[in-house]
């Protein structure tokens, strides 16, 4: 009797024994299942994520072109047919704002003749610009054949920093003449302007409120017209009228423009979308060089 | 005492028919698991190759955008092989793209800098068969046409380039860049 009774219990145990290893093995087969299932979940969300990556950067690439040429097509429009014809303002290059669904196209225009032109510009100007005041670095970059604006960063004694410093205000699209109605102080400057005559510019191309960039800003009319337009709008001594007399007898100076860089960045509701900048040929319209970020 | 002890073991049959069913059992699963990632490195694979096909053809985009006139240097096309000036990253470069070695090359060289030994990288790898045409006016038949070459010296630059390729993995990828200098 007490040899059944162990059997029986032996044999209960050995059914619990058997129930727990079967519920063993559907947790380890279901363990397995849900690690297999993961690495592929996380496989296919690997591989979409990059496929969605891809085509984003794509799509953006595409937006930004054609965004560009739009702005490229709007500047063409207002800087040909503005109020000032033969001359190209601040007020002409103001910004612009188009918007269209749920996008706006920021769109900003830059005088590239509003620039020193480093094709044609003495070292005497370019010492004065910021990062170029070492002589014979200036004498280098004015003796070195340039292209496009980025050789000027392989000019022998120019550092990255130098060239970081002079190069927002030089360009090689140009005739050679700076617009006296759109150059910075800057440029003026080094142009041999000081600062007291560079603030009289600016002051009379700031018009009667007194900000560059607004609809009553007042312009030079014609190279003829600096001087007389600075005694009269801005009180120049003779001094200074015979410098810039000088500047402009040196065809140096010049009212209008053939070269206007047209940025634009597409933003969709607080995304912008990578700035493209082109520069355009005012008479004939063509883009001669383009930018993407 | 023997008979209990016995009865607790496992008979050498026993063990025997476990071992042969835990062979099947993991040899069905080694099976089906490299035939799973046979499938999966099969199923990536030309996944891959095409993700940097559309890269480097978007680069090459890119690129021709921001194509320049720069002094001795011409926008020459052939039907496999294109070269250009372009200015990226704030440096003017000599670009050539050629179809070699199973693969779309790209060599670089610095104008800026005088005689440089340029920077050559696989473009777009696994490429069975590339061609290039250029879109361009045609002055005998009035219209404009996709040209086999170009010859920058006499045209100038094309309005766009079309790159067709076919990788090896069979994925056909077509291109048209257009160039903004002539639009």
């Amino acid at each position: 009797m007490r040899h059944i009774l162990k059997r029986s219990c032996l044999f209960r145990r050995c059914c619990r024994g058997a129930r727990a290893a079967r519920r063993g093995t559907i947790l380890f087969v279901a363990i397995g299942a849900v690690a297999v299932l993961s690495i592929l979940t996380l496989g296919t969300t690997s591989s979409v994520m990059q496929e969605m990556k891809l085509a984003r950067a794509v799509t953006r690439a595409n937006e930004s072109f054609y965004a560009g040429m739009a702005a490229v097509e709007i500047a063409r429009i207002v800087v040909t047919r503005d109020d000032t014809p033969g001359v190209i303002t601040l007020y002409d290059l103001r910004g612009r704002d188009v918007a269209f669904a749920d996008k706006t196209l920021k769109i900003r225009l830059y005088d590239e003749e509003g620039l020193v032109p480093l094709a044609q510009a003495t070292a005497d100007v370019l010492t004065r610009l910021p990062g170029l005041e070492e002589t014979s670095v200036a004498s280098n970059v004015a003796a070195a054949d340039i292209a496009v604006k980025e050789d000027a960063f392989f000019v022998s004694g120019v550092d990255p920093e130098m060239y970081a410093q002079f190069a927002p205000h030089v360009t090689t699209h140009s005739h050679g003449r700076i617009n006296i109605n759109t150059a910075g102080s800057v440029v003026l400057q080094a142009l041999g302007m000081d600062e007291d005559l560079v603030a009289k510019v600016r002051e009379f191309r700031a018009g009667t409120d007194g900000e560059e960039g607004t609809i009553d800003d007042a312009f030079f009319s014609s190279e003829a017209a600096i001087v007389p337009s600075l005694r009269d709008g801005a009180q120049i001594s003779d001094a200074e009228a015979a410098f810039v007399g000088d500047l402009v007898a040196r065809g140096l100076l010049s009212t209008s423009s053939a070269y206007i860089r047209v940025e634009s960045v597409l933003v969709t509701g607080t995304r912008e979308e990578p700035a493209v900048q082109a520069v355009v040929y005012v008479p004939t319209g063509n883009v001669v060089a383009w930018y993407e970020e | 005492m023997r008979a209990g002890r016995g009865r607790n073991g496992f008979t050498f049959i026993e063990v025997l028919v476990v071992v042969a069913l835990f062979s099947i059992i993991g040899l069905a699963l080694f099976q089906s698991f490299s035939m799973g990632l046979q499938v999966w490195k099969r199923a990536s694979r030309p996944n891959f190759s095409y993700r940097k096909a559309v890269l480097g053809l978007e680069r090459m985009a890119r690129e021709l955008r921001q194509v320049r006139g720069y002094p001795n240097t011409t926008f020459q096309g052939e039907d496999d092989e294109l070269s250009f000036a372009s200015v990226v990253y704030g440096k003017a470069y000599n670009l050539t793209y050629e179809f070699k070695q199973q693969g779309l090359w790209r060599d670089a060289k610095i104008l800026s800098a005088g005689w440089d030994p340029g920077e050559r990288r696989e473009a777009v790898p696994e490429v069975a068969q590339i061609e290039f045409s250029y879109y361009g006016y045609d002055a005998p038949s009035s219209s404009f046409l996709f040209f086999d070459e170009w010859d920058g010296q006499v045209k100038g630059w094309p309005m766009a380039v079309r790159v067709m390729v076919d990788l090896e993995d069979e994925t056909h990828l077509e291109k048209i860049m257009p160039l903004p200098a002539m639009l």
